[in-house]
């Protein structure tokens, strides 16, 4: 959780603000045509990096008392937000254009976690308020 | 597939949270095998059956439309 929100500041404001960490910058000076970095400031790739690995963790960390009925809430939650995923890349293909469609493929490499963890922890919510 | 765990889980004056802890589940994955919302594993089957002393074809029954599926 702790990488997912350190990585996740990081990147909105290196998204939105520009900001970058100077211990990060990188200059190559390589004639290699194939591998040439250039100058680079690597704190997106780290921001984004701590986000994926973060949201990872929080999908596949077992709840406690896991059992087959919730490892198949899993199964389907993963299945549904592949599912909706798509269905939202398809609209934004045919809705928005330039800048804002790659905001919108940034998101979509975030989607996919983000909408399982929604539909999982809603699921086990309300599983949770069923009375005997 | 219609169930008979409930009747026989009062028969055997088990609460879903006390049948639960002896077959290792949550006391929500009873509550979804009682309401037919979910058709346990062959193991969760034969581990209710074995709690409740019974024979599987006494808890689950299989109906006519289970063979359409």
């Amino acid at each position: 959780m702790l990488l997912f929100l350190i990585g996740g500041v990081a990147g909105i404001l290196n998204f939105y603000g520009s900001w970058e960490w100077d211990l990060l910058d990188y200059s190559s000076s390589s004639e290699n045509t194939l591998v040439n970095l250039g100058d680079q400031n690597f704190t997106n790739e780290l921001a984004l990096s701590f986000v994926l690995i973060g949201l990872l963790i929080l999908c596949f960390t077992k709840v406690p008392h896991e059992d087959e009925y919730v490892f198949r809430h899993r199964l389907l939650s993963w299945q549904w937000s592949v599912l909706i995923n798509y269905i939202l890349l398809f609209i934004a293909n045919w809705t928005l254009y330039e800048g804002a469609f790659f905001s919108v493929m940034l998101f979509g490499m975030l989607s996919v976690p983000m909408i399982f963890l929604i539909r999982f922890y809603f699921v086990l919510f309300s599983m949770h308020n069923h009375e005997e | 597939m219609k169930n008979k765990v409930k009747p026989y889980r009062q028969l055997a004056e088990l609460t879903q949270a006390e049948l639960a802890e002896k077959i290792g589940v949550s006391r929500q994955t009873i509550h979804a095998i009682e309401k037919g919302q979910y058709n346990p594993s062959i193991l969760l089957v034969l581990k209710i059956a074995s709690v409740l002393d019974k024979e599987v074809e006494e808890l689950f029954l299989i109906e006519e439309r289970d063979w359409l599926d």
